[in-house]
């Protein structure tokens, strides 16, 4: 009996809360796609170096999933609590007919319990199905061959999606006992007439606040873009969030207050049509989410960060990959022990003939060239910095070099030196010291800067821009035998091998490493960079940064577009009254339509707004963090993140508009 | 006097073939300009029915509404909005002023709706709060006014778009006895001063007590009807209290 009215309860609750079940199944849809890219992903034929970064992507998703169960579970009692409101009259009259509160409470579990297989089994339909379009995106992200295409199923992300979900809904179901047993049955039959008190403001008060939370959120803005260099400690840059996130609350708060009072002003805009009923409406509902509301800018600002962040890393990543693998592979090695790379290939009897166009050449070292002979009186890092040695290079030798990276050839006057880095931050040192002009002593002679900056460059090709600086000097200077320092081995794969697959995977693999320095090895180790490695590594991590941001990117967006949807539903099914009325005052059907639209719109995207105001911040102070300058690489990211952002937030928008607009209908 | 609603012979069917619920049985009846007319009945009798049909809130089964010589039964859409909102005004039990604007704004809305300027809309707001006596509670929001305050501010919002007929469905049900006597002889002075026509439905004998003429009806049919007259209002109470004993039912509990 119980059973029954649970089953018809719910068939009564899918029209009236196609929000929570849309939410549902999309949440499950979408924590099944992502839980199943590492079984995509093993299912593709990738290089050692993309599987090792799969590995490591699906453990970070995995871990991620975690927050995102929070969040869901959240979601899915904050809705509950939608739900239950909107149906307190209904278990009021159960226990007025003398039902127990175990009964209903027995009544609620068995909803819980269908509407909870229900929306997982079609949830984890929708998600097998779009995760095969997935698999698609997958393959193109990592660069795979996707020779025939594969239905997979990942029964691992099926059991999580259900352990995850079932601990949710046991969630949602100890939140309905609780209410249950906490509720009188006067609160709950009379629940529907509760009205809502609209606390007042006092308009110059809301005036004051506003100002003051512009100006803060001003000042946060000011201090994380030109200002940035003053932000030293994690304390300065947690005070800018917390200036941010106070701003927006009083923004929302002083909002709610300043709005009417504001338009009030302007009398024939105001007291056009529906205009003031639109207002008066709006600022109430911002009102009574103030709270939650900022909550939802943040999190769509977030979204917004993180997306777009995601994207630019990942073009900026495949800009720089062909700069930072120019050749197919270089190893260097220390070789004060007395073997040079080609000693220790020869040794392990690897084929020189493999490698074409080889550059060998060596850096040095002297005492008179350190760290503090640039940067004296600019930075002082401590004596193990200061005393460092900057390795030397001959400008011949280097041009060897240049010639097989593509790099621009230099030329030396006697007396002058080049300085050679790319790691960012040590680029903005030498920038500093060279700008002084600083004169360099070796073997007695004075040597000056050709450039009073930095060149770009490197001897050794690595993942990301690694070089701290390399000295050039003319040829003329003579090495004594114990200055040697490091022997470089650069090369191109020979025609033959360029095209050996089984091969190249070989050089790519850790055994070749092991080949090269073997346990018992009487040498120092030697370093191995490919290209194949370096564009596996970039692309993978790029892979890898988009997945992550495109998962909590979507599940942040999903939460704060279901919580605003759910808010305007129980909205709607309040003010069912309102509407009746104002057909009875003779607003005509469309007007009725056009209010509810301008409502939905502004309620939606007020917060949107804002946080986009944020997030043209934000996204500055992302792309400062993660080092990219260029702005074109920003542009294509933006309009990826907004597609996602009108699919998702537009689609609950949508929804929500079209649920209220059935909601507020005459009833016939 | 000029005749400004028609009522004739209308029926109004609830249900389907199983169970038929006739809720008005072959109605008619007249009201002229300027009239003050309390229609009472039972609970079921049919007198809201009637009300929603007058108002177009719901539609007649068979028969005609004419108002001032227009047939309302067959009005759709726009034009039937632009009927509500320039001909009737509406007085409810439960106020039904909208909580989210003040006073002021829901007295305005009524004129805003049929787009009259703001300059305009000031100044005939400012006569009828004049008129009701509710000139302090303009800038107050619904929830810090008392029932009788809300319960004017509503007329208010009926009356000032100068509307044909005022309907009121039950306006003193949610008042106690001082604010309904404050209430009906507003809508008493409103009558007299402004010729508006009133139609109100009660279930009352001392607030169908103000009006002056008095509909009985019973299961859907014209039962009775009275005049004041010349009878001042002690005497017209004690006649409808006779009817009312007359009819029986749930009527004589409100004695």
């Amino acid at each position: 009996m119980l059973f029954k009215l649970s089953v018809k309860n719910f068939k009564k609750s899918i029209k009236d809360y196609s929000i929570y079940f849309f939410t549902l199944i999309l949440g499950v849809a979408v924590f099944y796609m992502f839980n199943a890219i590492g079984t995509q992903a093993a299912m593709m034929e990738v290089s050692q170096t993309k599987e090792d970064i799969i590995a490591t992507m699906n453990g970070v998703l995995s871990g991620i999933s975690v927050l995102v169960a929070l969040i869901l579970g959240y979601l899915i009692v904050y809705a509950s609590h939608f739900m239950m409101k909107k149906r307190k009259n209904e278990f009021g009259i159960y226990m007025t007919l003398g039902m127990s509160r175990w009964k209903i409470s027995k009544i609620l579990f068995w909803e819980t319990l269908i509407i909870g297989v229900i929306s997982l089994v079609i949830g984890l339909a929708v998600g097998i199905g779009l995760s095969q379009f997935m698999s698609l995106f997958v393959a193109n992200l990592f660069e795979a061959d996707m020779d025939q295409f594969i239905f997979v199923i990942s029964w691992s992300a099926i059991l999580r999606c259900i352990l995850y979900f079932s601990v949710i809904y046991v969630g949602a179901i100890i939140f309905y006992l609780i209410t249950i047993r906490k509720a009188k049955l006067i609160d709950l039959l009379t629940a529907n007439k509760k009205q809502e008190k609209n606390r007042l403001k006092n308009p110059l008060v809301c005036f004051i606040v506003f100002l003051v939370a512009v100006g803060m959120l001003g000042y946060a803005y000011y201090n994380v873009t030109i200002g940035a260099e003053d932000l030293q400690t994690q304390g300065d840059v947690l005070i800018q969030i917390l200036l941010g996130i106070v701003g927006t609350v009083l923004i929302f708060w002083s909002m709610a207050g300043m709005l009417v009072q504001v338009v009030k002003k302007i009398p024939h805009f105001y007291r056009r049509k529906l205009n003031s009923f639109v207002l008066g409406e709006i600022s109430n509902k911002i009102n009574t989410t103030v709270i939650s509301g900022s909550i939802i800018c943040l999190l769509l600002f977030l979204t917004i960060c993180v997306l777009s962040a995601a994207f630019t890393l990942k073009g900026h990543k495949d800009g720089i990959m062909e700069s930072l693998a120019p050749a197919s592979i270089s190893l260097y090695k220390d070789m004060r022990d007395g073997y040079s790379v080609l000693d220790v290939l020869e040794e392990q009897k690897i084929d020189k003939n493999s490698f074409k166009e080889v550059v060998d050449i060596n850096t040095f070292e002297k005492e008179t060239v350190t760290n503090a002979s640039i940067l004296e009186g600019i930075v002082d890092f401590g004596d193990t910095f200061n005393k460092a040695r900057i390795p030397l290079i001959r400008i011949s030798d280097y041009n060897k070099v240049a010639q097989i990276y593509h790099f621009s050839e230099y030329s030396l006057e006697e007396n002058e030196f080049i300085l050679l880095a790319d790691y960012e931050n040590m680029v903005i040192q030498w920038n500093e010291g060279l700008k002084k002009s600083p004169q360099i002593q070796i073997d007695g002679q004075l040597y000056h800067p050709k450039y009073f900056s930095c060149q770009t460059g490197f001897l050794t090709m690595s993942y990301s821009p690694m070089n701290m600086g390399v000295m050039i000097v003319p040829d003329s200077v003579i090495v004594q035998e114990k200055e040697w320092y490091c022997n470089y081995y650069i090369a191109n794969y020979s025609d033959q091998k360029e095209n050996d697959r089984e091969w190249k995977d070989f050089i790519d693999s850790d055994a070749f490493d092991q080949q090269l320095n073997p346990n018992d090895a009487k040498w120092d180790p030697v370093y191995k960079g490919t290209r194949s490695n370096i564009y596996d590594d970039n692309i993978g991590t790029s892979a890898m940064y988009i997945f992550l941001g495109l998962y909590l990117g979507i599940v942040f967006m999903m939460a704060g577009a279901a919580i605003l949807a759910l808010k305007e539903m129980s909205d709607a099914a309040d003010s069912k009254e309102k509407y009746a009325l104002l057909r009875k005052l003779g607003v005509k059907e469309k007007e009725i339509h056009h209010a509810l639209l301008q409502q939905h719109s502004i309620f939606f995207g007020f917060p949107l707004i804002l946080s986009i105001v944020h997030s043209i911040f934000g996204i500055q102070v992302c792309n400062q963090m993660l080092g990219i300058y260029e702005s074109e690489q920003i542009l294509p990211s933006l309009i990826t993140t907004s597609i996602v952002i009108i699919l998702i937030y537009g689609g609950y928008f949508w929804i929500a508009h079209l649920g209220c607009n059935k909601m507020i209908e005459e009833n016939k | 006097m000029n005749q400004l609603l028609k009522i004739e012979h209308i029926v109004k069917y609830y249900g389907n073939r199983s169970s038929l619920t006739k809720a008005i049985d072959d109605m008619s009846f007249d009201v002229n300009k300027g009239e003050f007319i309390a229609i009472m009945g039972a609970s079921g009798s049919g007198k809201t029915t009637l009300l929603n049909c007058i108002s177009t809130i719901d539609r007649v089964t068979s028969g005609i509404i004419e108002l001032d010589g227009t047939n309302i039964t067959d009005l759709k859409g726009a034009a039937l909005a632009k009927f509500r909102c320039e001909q009737l005004g509406f007085i409810f039990q439960d106020f039904n002023l909208l909580d989210t604007l003040n006073a002021y704004d829901n007295i305005a809305l009524a004129l805003q709706i049929q787009n009259v300027s703001p300059a305009t809309i000031n100044e005939r707001v400012g006569k009828m709060a004049e008129k009701l006596n509710i000139i302090d509670v303009l800038q107050k929001y619904p929830y810090q006014m008392s029932g009788g305050q809300k319960q004017r501010v509503a007329c208010a919002r009926a009356l000032i778009t100068n509307p044909k007929l005022v309907l009121a469905d039950e306006p003193t049900g949610a008042l106690d006895s001082k604010s309904s006597a404050m209430l009906l002889e507003s809508l008493n002075d409103l009558n007299y001063q402004l010729q508006a026509t009133i139609l109100m439905v009660t279930h009352d004998a001392f607030s169908a007590s103000y009006a002056n003429r008095v509909i009985f009806i019973k299961d859907g049919k014209l039962f009775d009807e009275i005049r004041k007259g010349d009878d001042d209002r002690k005497k017209f109470f004690n006649k409808i209290i006779d009817v009312v004993s007359l009819l029986g039912g749930d009527l004589n509990h409100v004695i």
